[in-house]
């Protein structure tokens, strides 16, 4: 009789645990909300800002453009512009093309400097972040719009190759921009109470969902993209193996197609020339960065870091009176969630993280009124300043990622304006130049000179007026410093600060391949005899590019970029690593006052 | 009751192992944050969910027992458990989120909750090893007296006309301009109709008259007829506000307002959206638009998914074209996506008028 009595309890408690079961997971509770932007009754989560609905314009407007407004203005691009290709990488679980777009010249050559350097922006991996595809598609737009700047975008074109995936996640995409206001709250596993998921809230992809907000059973299933990556895939409690969690990461690693196109668009990008990685998602404003066993990987990736956060914050600051920091925040090394990021930064040795981009609290910093998961919910005003500011600084980014500078040519003139020393660094093959340097006329000791030094890239930054301090970059010296050294050590400094760098607008001052890639500058020939007896002096040459980068010391090995870090850089003393230095490397020729005055003769008639 | 819900936050921060929120100083957003980042009581997100909903039920208890603010504040205040107290604040702030105006003691509450720094810190939607403050209070309270501040400033000037005016007259960007704007919600329908009478000439408005017409339009339907004044004369912001709003409203005047659109390249595609909603066929508008750099795009999008005669169109037109024009209607090709369509973009790829790069374009849509 007891025994029965406790049979039947025990019988009725697992009944009640598993109807309880049941409807937790049939979604019995499920309810829809809506994003609003004030208070009307029923379930909503008010805003305090009308909720974004995507526009059909192809053209970038005041807020979100649907998924096949921005497809198509992709395909556009690509077909007007010589400096945009496209290529297929994938296609979703519902047959849709995953799109990367390769910005910059076709030639696969840098100008002078061998094979191009590579880099890969990934966009959209979770659905509702729709910000990032607004931010990718900025990165192409604005690659086209500033094309011929014979600056900054220039030099990109000819030295990068700009890999952009758009988006990755599109039938995720496309979800949450049928939905735009609705989403479903009562069934998360974690947290039933108030967590939105599917409809504008959803995050993953949809393997096992319909597109239909109302069938319930289905609306969790779908695999978290950036869940699903090696080598730490499913090595995390930060990962979940329910197919229902947000944070679900699949089968098996690389099961999606939508990660497996990453993997392509690596090697479209070419795997060998990647320099830099990162996959852009929203919200909280910060750098998750992955850390290495390489530490100069490491190092160089906070550097990059640091003058992403630092030219964002500034210009923001310019521009609009209010600054955005972005810190670096990594992870333990060999440590990770299965994140795209992680698999870049492990498979080939280069800087790789996760941007998540403003806001940094939530819409609460846009003067939202706080609701539920509405970080994810740029408003509409703030979509356009976003897209400008994150494509400079990615521009900024990819520039400094392209490598240090170098010497390209020196030549020096007299005062009619005749050349009377020259040298060249030519790129020969196989990351070596070699130094062409052409001597009409020695240095003669009291005349006046010009020099003029140029770089394979653009060394200051503009923004349309003249050459400036890059935003937040006030600390890189404005110009080179030349010296000229005589063998026994004793040097003239050349005066920089009478100098300019040269290609303002509206002169017609000369620059080798881009403005601001020259600097000239005035010198008196010494006419210390000290100076002289070599008959030789060598020109001393330190600058930085508008980043902070220095001189890579020696042009003769090309710098590259290998096994995370960075290959034939050489400092002021010829060794190896990854800070530059002074260069040495050119040399003029200078007489004694006696020999001048025969060369004097000779240049009479 | 309120024994029992502090019972259950006691278990369930002990339960949750209180940790550090991070050990790492100076790898958070900002100084403030650093400071208080690493004094962050960290919770996991089902306790996290639970503190809230245990604070909801305890403010809207509080609530119940009457409509003096006062003692519902007093009793968040006496919350002795400080992730209790900073949940309950934060349900409070829902509360006021969607309700009118503040009371001064609303108000007082809020100053002082501005200076407050986090006390609960939850795991990080994306990295869930980091942590990051659970209730942003100090910046919700800010953004509750400021929109309080502008609400009340701008009810004061629907009063006073003449200060009306003079905030109208501000900077653009200034509270005092949004205040003005925010007034024109609680104007009467005479003086709306004196503001935007005011003097406008010009081939343009300026910036400040574009968005004075364009809230009146949104806040009285009768002046929707400023809208297509917005569009034809705004600055381009504000003129695809005004077209996204005649989209919404759909009225009458939306197919002067698309017309006016479409001659504006600089507004965007928006405009043919809006004239496909005012019930003109693709064909009859969009095929004079493929050459338009800013609106070809569109043009193309909408005779691929709506024209009927596309491909016969396209083969009557395209040697005579502009070169922009023949690759929109390349595009229209690709992006109706059927065998058709496919057919002949194969036959096109090799017309003597595409560069080699289009050609290898086009052979990648085949």
């Amino acid at each position: 009789m007891v025994i029965e009595s406790i049979a039947r309890l025990f019988l009725g408690t697992a009944l009640a645990t598993l109807l309880a079961l049941a409807a937790a997971t049939t979604g019995q509770a499920q309810q829809e909300y809506r994003y609003t932007q004030q208070r009307g009754g029923g379930n909503e989560f008010v805003l305090g800002y009308p909720p974004p609905v995507p526009v059909e314009s192809t053209t970038p407007a005041d807020g979100f453009r649907t998924y096949s407004a921005l497809h198509a203005r992709h395909q556009d691009l690509m077909l007007q512009s010589d400096i945009v290709t496209g290529a297929v990488i994938g296609e979703t679980l519902q047959g849709r093309e995953i799109w990367a777009y390769i910005l910059g010249d076709d030639d696969a050559r840098s100008v002078n400097a061998g094979p191009e350097s590579s880099v890969l922006i990934n966009g959209g991996l979770h659905a509702r972040e729709w910000a990032t595809p607004e931010l990718t598609t900025a990165l192409i737009e604005t690659m086209v719009d500033r094309a011929g700047d014979a600056h900054l975008y220039d030099y990109l074109a000819d030295n990068v190759h700009f890999v952009v995936v758009p988006v990755s996640n599109i039938d995720g995409f496309v979800q949450t921009q049928r939905y735009p206001t609705r989403v479903l709250v009562g069934a998360d596993p974690r947290v039933p109470e108030s967590w939105p998921r599917d409809g504008r809230m959803r995050r993953k992809n949809m393997r096992g969902a319909d597109t239909v907000l109302s069938t319930l059973p289905d609306h969790l299933r779908g695999v978290d993209l950036n869940r699903n990556n090696e080598p730490f895939w499913a090595a995390s409690a930060a990962s979940s193996s329910n197919p229902d969690s947000l944070v679900y990461h699949g089968i098996a690693s690389f099961s999606e197609p939508e990660t497996r196109a990453l993997m392509a668009a690596a090697e479209l990008a070419g795997e060998d020339r990647l320099r830099w990685y990162e996959d852009v998602h929203s919200f909280s404003q910060v750098l998750f960065s992955v850390r290495t066993f390489n530490a100069r990987r490491n190092a160089i990736q906070t550097e990059m870091l640091s003058s992403f956060d630092r030219f964002h914050n500034a210009l923001s600051i310019e521009r609009h009176g209010t600054g955005r920091r972005y810190l670096e925040d990594s992870n333990p090394v060999g440590a990770g969630l299965g994140v795209t990021a992680e698999y870049f930064a492990y498979q080939y040795e280069i800087p790789a993280w996760t941007l998540e981009i403003e806001p940094r609290r939530g819409a609460v910093d846009y003067g939202g009124l706080g609701a539920e998961h509405d970080g994810f919910i740029m408003p509409d005003a703030e979509v356009a300043r976003m897209r400008r500011d994150m494509a400079l600084t990615h521009a900024a980014l990819a520039y400094r990622q392209a490598g240090p500078p170098s010497i390209a040519a020196l030549e020096i003139r007299g005062v009619s304006g005749r050349v009377v020393q020259s040298a060249e660094w030519v790129y020969v093959g196989n990351a070596r130049r070699e130094l062409e340097q052409v001597t009409r006329e020695p240095l003669l000791p009291g005349f006046e000179y010009t020099v003029s030094v140029s770089f394979d890239k653009p060394m200051r930054w503009s923004d349309g007026d003249g050459p400036e301090s890059a935003p937040g970059h006030d600390d890189v010296p404005s110009a080179p410093e030349i010296v000229l050294r005589a063998g026994n050590g004793q040097a003239v400094v050349v005066d920089a600060s009478a100098g300019r760098w040269q290609g303002q607008p509206g002169t017609n001052e000369a620059f080798h391949r881009y403005r601001y890639d020259t600097f000239e500058a005035s010198f008196i020939a010494p006419v210390d005899s000290a100076m002289l007896e070599d008959g030789s002096l060598t020109i001393e040459i330190d600058a930085e590019d508008f980043t902070g980068q220095r001189l890579d010391a020696e042009p003769e090995t090309a710098v590259d970029w290998m096994q995370g870090r960075w290959s034939g850089l050489e400092n002021t003393n010829g060794l190896t690593g990854d800070n530059g230095g002074t260069d040495s490397t050119l040399s003029v020729r200078i007489v004694e006052p006696w020999e001048a005055r025969l060369w004097l003769l000779r240049r009479r008639p | 009751m309120r024994k029992i819900a502090g019972f259950v936050l006691l278990c369930m921060l002990f339960s949750t192992s209180p940790t550090w929120a991070d050990d790492k100083p100076g790898s958070r957003v900002d100084m403030r944050e650093s400071e208080t980042a690493r004094s962050l009581v960290r919770v996991s997100v089902m306790d996290h969910a639970r503190l809230m909903h245990d604070a909801g039920l305890r403010v809207r208890f509080l609530a119940r027992r009457g409509p003096d603010s006062g003692a519902l504040v007093d009793a968040i205040w006496g919350e002795p458990d400080p992730a209790a107290r900073e949940a309950q604040w934060s349900a409070w702030l829902d509360h006021l989120a969607v309700s009118g105006g503040l009371r001064p003691v609303e108000i007082q509450a809020l100053a002082a909750l501005e200076e407050t720094t986090p006390v609960v810190g939850i795991p990080h939607h994306e990295f869930p090893s980091r942590t990051m403050p659970a209730f942003a209070l100090a910046a919700r309270s800010s953004v509750l007296l400021a929109r309080n501040a502008q609400l009340s400033h701008a009810r004061k000037l629907a009063a006073r006309p003449g200060e009306l005016t003079e905030a109208l007259e501000a900077d653009v960007d200034s509270p005092a301009f949004a205040s003005g704007l925010q007034a024109l919600e609680f104007i009467s329908p005479e003086l709306l109709a004196d503001v935007v009478s005011m003097p406008r000439e010009g081939s343009r408005l300026t910036p400040a008259a574009a968005r004075i017409l364009l809230k009146a339009a949104e806040v009285a339907p009768e002046q929707s007829v400023l809208l297509s004044e917005v569009v034809r004369r705004g600055d381009a912001a504000t003129a695809r506000r005004a077209l996204r709003l005649a989209l919404e409203r759909a009225g009458p005047q939306l197919p002067e307002i698309a017309a006016i659109g479409l001659a504006r390249g600089e507004i965007g595609g928006l405009a043919l959206t809006a004239a496909r909603q005012s019930g003109m066929h693709p064909d009859a508008f969009c095929w004079a638009l493929l050459g338009d750099p800013a609106l070809g795009a569109d043009a193309a999008r909408l005779l691929a998914q709506e024209s009927g005669r596309l491909l016969t169109e396209i083969s009557a037109r395209v040697d005579r074209a502009e070169p922009l024009a023949r690759l929109r209607m390349l595009l229209a090709l690709r992006l109706r996506g059927t065998d058709a369509s496919r057919e002949m973009l194969s036959g096109l790829v090799e017309a003597p008028w595409l560069s080699a790069q289009q050609r290898r374009e086009i052979r990648s849509w085949l």
